[in-house]
């Protein structure tokens, strides 16, 4: 199994996408980052940096937890409030409103997802129950719904990043695993941090945000 | 024969259509290379679309086989066999090919074993001829019982009673089945144990009832017991290797590699994100982003088309004439990269979010290939925008599917420098050939210079030399003892002659003479044997799972060297076929007419096809040739296999690697192998295969 690497590579064909509406948020200074692949962690700092003080508007970062890589990643696109972020290597993540609600580009990507009631309960800092559902590609190109029945609850309150958080907890089991995805919300419903179950295979993903 | 074909055909469609609880599976396989114990077979299945290759040593003996779980119960297998020393007169080498099949026909449950019904070599020379019914039960996690009973080669060892008689073996010419003798004559027990302790190992014991009464005979083996024992080892990427002591004489050793085509160890595949869809603002907040200015401005125009064509291209997808309007815009898109046509529809209805103005609101994508329309799929752009993140079905119920013949649009801008086209490549290749007594397996490796000149839509000049740098196909000294035209027994002489080789050049025109046709014609040196003019229509409506084709060529014998020259053979060849697609993964394909040998007759197909591009499937073809006059087999017959490049690495690509396997070449029943044949071109495009896929559409 190939577990890609969110780590970022130098992507000379994205740089060269001449129209603004094509382009990849990142690629007016790929050529500065020169990051490859498994680059070390100076690499990313100087690539959040980079994107920080380049690129308007959302920044956030993502490590995949089973292979510890990391990746900053910039909005690329809003569609009716999900938006998606994408990684210097044209990856993306799209957000329901901080909730994972598709992947690209990660190998074993989630294709698309149902998270209404995870969704609002998170913004209004409530618990209460879900029905999610997940779905994947088969090898044979047939999608696959994954049911998970989740409850949502909050945990405690933390500082992270100097923001006063609601930490919360989803507990979720589908008939074959369970699993616990973590929340942290602002006082006015905003997912700061995350951690999120994304699949069979690619396992759980931390998101942070450095600029909302 | 014919009969029996349609005969599997049915059960098939039966099975296909009646499974639903699980057969009873395992991934471990016999000395035969089908699932069973060490010799005997047990009622188990393969899982489901496995594809299993099997290579065993068996004292002496040696034994390749090829074993396909065709539906969850129905497998197939064919087997290629060494058997120093068998044959009777001479003491010398047999090869032996042979065909089994089994059905699993009832399941396990709580109480009751699963049961098969199988035949061994039910199709040859019937050296491994034997027929069975077993049943296996499993007890906990870890152990499986089996016994059954056998008849023939499986009924020879004390026996315990017999139905009637079973008539002589027939070691001879081969290829017809043997079944007056299924079931028949005497009939004995045989049984087994599976211990698997874990996921990695099994043990293995079994009582026999194969007598090895003719090895016994010969002096070719010491049967002293009929107790088998045996281990296998499964790695991690599932190759099993296996060790047996059977008979109290010989080991048998077995190495066995399995490939799934639902099962990948990249998934679905991994490739760059998709741009994600630009949602329009709100007419009512922003009006000024629907005006129409831009439909007047002389500049705009090639601008949003100029900005198009360059980033499809850099999606692998290439425009090849786009035709906007105020509010409608239609490309026509040739897909180069993605195996899935759906994927390449979703990628660009999403790129067109980013690039066309607001007020264009409908979305006419027609997929093309070979310059020619084949299908033409409708989306509203605010469907695209509304359905991003739902479950791709969505998105399906709204594309609209229709034929792109007389769709001409006038407003349609070819994109500058897609025709004339010249494109070239130079490649290694390596080529194959099985199953000569002489020497089963032979190869040759070298270069090939292909180039491809397309002219204008629809009018391509292609062709192909390929030289020879090493090998020993042409090391073939088994003369053919063909009676009839030697169409294609002249192998060997094109083999040794044939060093540098022109493999085609061919000028080929394609064409959509009407709604629903597609027609093809192509002049030139046609493949490596023939050349002459090959013409065809093809029948196909865009949302149909049936075709129909006629094919109609006249073709001349290429000179042994490769070079331009004719010999003096020439014919008319064609045929009548219909394909259906029964859309749960079979698909039959049935051609009727004149073969190159000037014999008459139909070729019957039948594949398991996957929406990844896998397929595997078996062809026999029964012409006026009587099997006397055709020879060794006594009719044409093979399998074929095709994976696609994408599954195997996990990158997008079109490319696909093929391969058909005839246990023999000879002349009855041969075909023109002209490239571009309609079918596959066409069917890729239309309704059923892009539905089949559509899950990549948002990918």
């Amino acid at each position: 199994m190939i577990r890609t690497s969110l780590i970022a590579g130098l992507c000379l064909a994205l740089a060269a996408c001449a129209n603004g509406e094509f382009r990849n948020p990142f690629a007016q200074f790929l050529p500065t980052l020169g990051l490859e692949k498994d680059a070390p962690a100076t690499n990313v700092a100087q690539a959040i940096q980079l994107a920080l003080d380049n690129i308007p508007g959302p920044i956030k970062t993502a490590t995949l937890e089973d292979t510890k890589s990391t990746s900053v990643l910039a909005e690329f696109g809003n569609n009716r409030g999900y938006q998606t972020f994408v990684t210097p290597t044209r990856q993306t993540i799209t957000l329901n409103r901080g909730v994972i609600s598709a992947t690209r580009g990660l190998g074993f990507d989630l294709m698309s997802s149902d998270a209404e009631r995870t969704v609002v309960n998170a913004q209004q800092r409530q618990s209460g129950v879900s029905e999610r559902r997940f779905r994947f590609l088969t090898a044979d190109n047939q999608t696959v719904t994954l049911p998970a029945n989740c409850y949502l609850e909050p945990a405690d309150t933390q500082v992270i990043d100097g923001v006063t958080t609601l930490r919360m907890v989803e507990d979720c089991a589908t008939p074959t695993r369970s699993f616990i995805n973590t929340y942290w919300v602002t006082g006015d419903g905003y997912i700061w941090q995350s951690r999120q179950w994304i699949g069979p295979d690619n396992g759980t993903i931390l998101l942070k945000t450095l600029r909302r | 024969m014919t009969k029996l074909g349609l005969s599997i055909i049915s059960a098939i469609g039966l099975v296909a259509t009646s499974a639903s609880a699980e057969p009873l599976t395992t991934n471990s396989v016999n000395l035969f290379g089908t699932p069973g114990l060490i010799e005997m077979p047990t009622a188990e299945s393969a899982p489901d679309a496995n594809l299993t290759g099997t290579f065993a040593m068996f004292g002496d003996d040696t034994r390749a086989t090829l074993s396909f779980q065709l539906t969850p119960r129905l497998s197939g297998s064919f087997r290629y066999a060494r058997l120093p020393g068998f044959n009777q007169n001479n003491n010398t080498t047999r090869f032996d090919r042979s065909f089994d099949i089994k059905y699993q026909f009832w399941d396990e449950s709580r109480l009751l074993p699963a049961v098969a019904i199988g035949l061994r070599d039910f199709v040859g020379t019937g050296v491994y001829s034997g027929e069975y019914i077993v049943a296996t039960k499993s007890v906990g996690k870890k152990l499986r019982f089996s016994a059954g009973v056998g008849w023939g080669r499986l009924g020879s060892f004390e026996p315990v009673a017999s139905i009637g008689n079973r008539p002589n073996v027939n070691i001879g010419r081969g290829g017809t089945t043997n079944a007056p003798q299924w079931f028949r004559g005497d009939f004995a027990p045989f049984g087994g144990v599976v211990y698997t302790p874990n996921k990695r190992l099994t043990f293995k014991a079994e009582y026999s009832s194969d007598a090895y009464t003719y090895e016994v005979q010969e002096g070719l083996i010491d049967r002293k017991s009929p107790w088998n024992f045996g281990a296998e080892y499964a790695f991690k990427n599932g190759v099993r290797v296996g060790g047996s002591y059977t008979y109290g004489d010989r080991f048998g050793l077995q190495v066995s590699f399995a490939a799934n085509p639902t099962k990948s160890r990249t998934g679905p595949g991994n490739e760059n994100a998709p741009l994600p869809v630009a949602p329009r603002p709100a007419r009512a907040s922003n009006p000024s982003a629907y005006d129409l200015g831009w439909v007047v401005e002389p500049s705009r125009q090639p601008a949003i088309r100029t900005t198009i064509a360059d980033a499809l291209f850099r999606e692998g997808i290439i425009a090849e004439a786009i035709a906007l309007d105020t509010t409608r815009v239609e490309l026509r898109i040739r897909n180069t990269t993605y195996q899935s046509e759906a994927q390449a529809l979703g990628r660009t209805a999403r790129l067109l979010t980013r690039a066309l103005p607001a007020s264009v609101e409908t979305i006419v994508l027609t997929l093309v290939t070979d310059g020619v329309p084949k299908s033409t799929v409708t989306f509203q752009r605010s469907d695209i925008e509304a359905l991003e993140n739902a479950p791709a079905d969505a998105m399906l119920q709204r594309a609209v599917f229709s034929d792109a013949a007389g769709l001409k649009n006038p407003n349609l801008v070819a994109t500058p420098g897609i025709y004339p086209k010249f494109t070239w490549n130079l490649s290694p290749y390596l080529e194959a050939s099985f199953f000569d007594p002489d020497a089963p397996v032979r190869g040759d490796t070298g270069l090939r210079l292909a180039a491809r000149y397309d002219v204008a839509p629809g009018l391509v000049l292609a062709g192909s030399v390929k030289h020879r740098l090493a090998g020993n196909l042409d090391d073939i000294s088994r003369r053919s003892n063909s009676v009839l035209p030697r169409v294609r027994s002249d192998i060997d002489q094109y083999l040794i002659q044939g060093t540098t080789a022109l493999e085609y050049l061919t000028l080929s025109h394609f064409a959509r003479p009407d709604q629903n046709l597609y027609s093809r014609i192509t002049v030139g040196y046609l493949e490596r044997m023939y050349g002459g003019i090959s013409t065809e229509l093809l029948w196909k409506p865009v949302d149909s799972r049936l075709a129909l084709g006629a094919e109609v060529n006249f073709v001349r014998q290429r000179a042994f060297d490769g070079g331009l020259e004719f010999r003096n053979y020439e014919t008319f060849t064609g045929h009548v076929s219909a394909y259906y697609d029964f859309g749960n993964g079979y698909h039959a394909q049935l051609d009727v007419g004149q073969y190159l040998a000037q014999d008459q007759g139909a070729t019957i197909s039948f594949d398991r096809e996957f929406a990844n591009g896998w397929k595997v499937g078996a062809f026999a073809t029964f012409t006026d040739v009587s099997f006397e006059d055709f020879g060794e087999g006594s009719f044409d017959k093979g399998i074929r296999l095709s994976i696609p490049i994408s599954w195997a690495t996990g990158q997008p690509s079109k490319r696909v690697a093929s391969t058909t396997i005839r246990p023999l070449t000879r002349d009855g029943g041969a075909r023109l192998s002209v490239n571009d044949r309609l079918y596959e071109r066409v069917r890729g495009s239309h309704q059923p295969d892009v539905a089949n896929s559509w899950g990549r559409f948002w990918r």
